[in-house]
């Protein structure tokens, strides 16, 4: 199930866990957990779109970050490591 | 297929009697937050060691307790998520069930996730030890509706597993009941393991066979091949000096012609977990996620989501303008322009620059940028509102989603997201990426994101200039910016990037039925930052410009600001400006509203009838459009500008990035203005 994740996540592009939940006929908490074990292994990564890159930021509280974070979830980002 | 470790059952089963001569020793092993150290804590009381793990500076936590008048001997091993050394905590775990064969492990694991908890212990049935499942958090389960069968999950594992709630104290005996009864060997272990593909199996077989002499006492050589093929570090380092150098080039050699095998074993891991989840738990349809489902159906489809999103747009605008435009419009009249009189009449004796600084220069320009509080407020409630529903996230999903398709490289939707509340954040988001010149390019389109001030100025002028057809405005604005984006963005990917692939996966947020209060606190604490931006930012800002448009003689006309704008008019004319509104623009680079006021401090002596009015009336429709194009695109403010500078590093980068928006909207507006003449 693994293989398939990241067989699809590779081919790049946009999803949400529950969509690919779906197509792996799996759980998004399965999806979530592989998701992680793949961060762990360095093989994607976690973005954290909140305090570090507004902690400087004068406008921070118009933006409300902390909000924006809790309102995205999780989200990962995979890169095509060139050999 | 063969399983993880080919001679790991019958040892297991030997193992269960060698707690007799002395205190058995039982290891709690689980992830973080499974509740382990909550069960430790309830068996062990004040019975426990604290201590640090030798040469480590992980935490130890050891105890006794006892039962039916026997003392054990407990071992809270640290939260590891498995036995792949990618921490300390996975290495002294493993290294302390490995080396000190504890008379059972007792595997904690949560009842609410089990799809994550599981790991652990399809890596824990692979080692010489008996396993005891701790099926903890069971209430938590059943608070989320979930039917976890315990005795499924028992016959799937084939080990024992006994649901607790270690909270509160639930199924703790009958926990330890079985611990002791495989301490005793009165019950025995012999659990199903994963399947790995069968490529891999057979590179596993070959490894052991190359390794069988050569690996440490405490290890089996089934699960040493195991971790070579999974890349684990420490074994790795450890078996390349135990091996003889002719025996390790023929490791290696099967280890990079399986590289992917790491994947590969925990594809099987997931796969096994997968089957046991689907049989062990029942989940009701909610009624949360079956909305959720629905309503994403149309929200992230590739080619609905987008008219959705653009409905939205085109909606928030709507209300914006009719709510917020006459509530505006009467702010104007009402409020400021009588404010206005009332201290021109008061203050009809005072020296003429101090009345004319304190109407048109503090009154003018605060006042007219204070008028479009409510169009803020309404503005921001809206997207309070989409934010607080769970819509945000579908936004910029479908806009990644959109993006992708035209070629751009994924990386940009992390600044388009931050970018739509501020670009100071957006930029700083690029520091997701490694390139450098990936990274100095995404910093200079990342500005064409529409920021709430652009826009607000936007929820301004639009009205003023286009009436009953501003929203359509406004939403063609939007546009006509992300176009922009998209096409840099384009051309970026395929210069930059090179077509390189990349992935965003999201975890969406469930819709829920927002709460009045945290919309209404968000609106509030923008209001205020506004406020707070109005009476220092731009009230500095507004006298400034008073000065410019008062000195030297008091009049307009003549002032140095007149002289200034009028130098620019050969520019500002083709784009169909006159000086009033190239200084208006140019003031906008400290802070976007900036215009607005400078807008209200050159008309507003005049603008009995409110600037929205007088504007409209002032400038042609092809004025107009070309004005607020230029707005859209023009230099980001001063604070964006600060961060280009920190990000990039460069003041030849800053330079580029102030001169391309400059030369992007100023040409933009030639082109709109004069193809609006046209039509």
């Amino acid at each position: 199930m693994l293989e398939e994740l990241l067989q699809m996540i590779r081919e790049g592009g946009s999803f949400d866990t529950t969509v690919l939940a779906k197509k792996l006929n799996t759980t998004p908490m399965m999806v979530m957990a592989m998701m992680d074990h793949l961060r762990r292994n360095g093989l994607i990564q976690n973005y954290d779109p909140g305090q570090s890159s507004c902690e400087h930021c004068s406008l921070a509280q118009m933006c409300d970050p902390e909000k924006k974070q809790h309102d995205i979830g999780h989200l990962w980002l995979y890169e095509e490591v060139k050999k | 297929m063969s399983d993880c470790h080919s001679s790991g059952v019958s040892e297991v089963i030997n193992l269960a009697s060698t707690g007799e001569t002395k205190m058995p020793v039982i290891a709690l092993a689980g992830q973080p937050n499974m509740g382990k150290s909550t069960l430790f804590n309830l068996l062990t009381g004040l019975n426990q060691h604290v201590g640090n793990w030798p040469g480590k500076t992980v935490e130890q936590r050891s105890g006794n307790f006892t039962l039916d008048g026997k003392t054990y001997h407990l071992v809270d091993l640290p939260g590891t998520y498995s036995l792949t050394a990618n921490s300390p905590e996975e290495v002294i775990a493993r290294e302390f069930i490995l080396t000190e064969r504890p008379d059972v492990v007792i595997a904690v694991v949560s009842a609410a996730n089990l799809e994550r908890s599981l790991y652990l212990v399809s890596e824990l049935v692979c080692l010489p030890v008996p396993v005891v499942v701790a099926l903890n958090m069971m209430d938590v389960a059943q608070q989320e509706g979930m039917k976890v069968d315990a005795a499924v999950l028992s016959k799937e594992l084939n080990l024992p597993v006994v649901p607790i709630t270690a909270t509160r104290a639930l199924g703790v005996r009958d926990l330890l009941q079985e611990a002791v009864d495989v301490i005793n060997g009165k019950e025995q272990t012999l659990p199903n393991i994963p399947e790995i593909r069968a490529d891999v199996t057979k590179a596993i077989e070959t490894v052991e066979n190359l390794i069988e002499n050569y690996v440490p006492t405490d290890y089996t050589p089934g699960w040493v091949a195991l971790k070579l093929l999974e890349g684990d570090t420490e074994i790795t380092k450890s078996m390349k000096t135990a091996l003889p150098e002719e025996k390790w080039k023929a490791v290696n050699t099967v280890l990079l012609e399986n590289d992917d095998a790491m994947v590969v074993v925990a594809s099987g891991r997931y796969n096994w977990i997968g089957n046991i989840v689907r049989l062990t738990i029942e989940r009701p349809k909610m009624g949360q996620i079956s909305v959720t489902e629905r309503l994403d159906r149309v929200a992230t489809h590739p080619v609905w989501g987008l008219f959705v999103l653009a409905g939205i747009l085109g909606l928030v605008f709507w209300l914006t303008f009719t709510i917020g435009s006459p509530l505006q419009s009467w702010l104007a009249t009402q409020v400021v322009g009588r404010i206005a009189g009332f201290m021109r009449t008061v203050m009809v004796t005072s020296p003429a620059w101090l009345r004319s600084l304190v109407v048109d220069g503090v009154i003018g320009g605060v006042g007219a940028v204070l008028t479009f509080l409510p169009i803020l407020m309404i503005f921001f409630a809206s997207f309070g509102f989409l934010e607080d529903i769970g819509y945000m996230a579908r936004a910029a999903y479908v806009m990644d989603n959109i993006m992708h398709m035209m070629g751009l490289h994924g990386k940009s939707f992390l600044p388009l997201f931050l970018g739509f509340g501020c670009n100071v954040p957006a930029i700083m988001g690029t520091r997701v990426i490694d390139s450098k010149q990936a990274r100095i390019l995404t910093i200079l389109i990342a500005p064409l994101i529409p920021c709430t001030a652009r826009m607000a100025v936007i929820a301004f002028l639009a009205p003023a200039f286009f009436g009953k057809q501003a929203f359509l405005v406004s939403w063609g604005l939007i546009l006509f910016s992300i176009i922009m984006l998209v096409v840099l963005g384009i051309l970026l990917n395929k210069v930059v990037f090179k077509g390189e692939r990349s992935a965003f996966i999201m975890e969406m947020p469930l819709y829920h039925i927002p709460n009045l209060r945290t919309v209404g606190l968000l609106v509030w604490q923008r209001a205020l930052s506004f406020l707070k931006k109005a009476g220092t930012t731009i009230l500095i800002a507004s006298v400034i410009i008073w000065g410019l448009s008062y000195l030297p003689a008091g009049d307009l006309n003549t002032s140095y600001l007149a002289i200034f704008g009028k130098w620019l008019t050969p520019v500002g004319k083709l784009m169909g400006f006159d000086w009033r509104l190239t200084v208006a623009l140019i003031s906008s680079f400290p802070a976007k509203e900036n215009a607005i006021a400078t807008l209200g401090v050159l008309f507003g002596s005049s603008a009995n009838s409110g600037l929205a009015t007088t504007l409209a009336s002032t400038f042609s429709g092809a004025t107009a459009i070309s004005f607020l194009v230029v707005t859209m695109l023009f230099i980001p403010c001063l604070a964006t500008v600060a961060v280009i500078r920190q990000e990039t590093g460069s003041i030849k980068w800053t330079a580029f990035s102030v001169m391309m928006f400059l030369v992007l909207s100023t040409v933009s507006g030639i082109i709109v203005y004069h193809v609006a003449l046209l039509l």
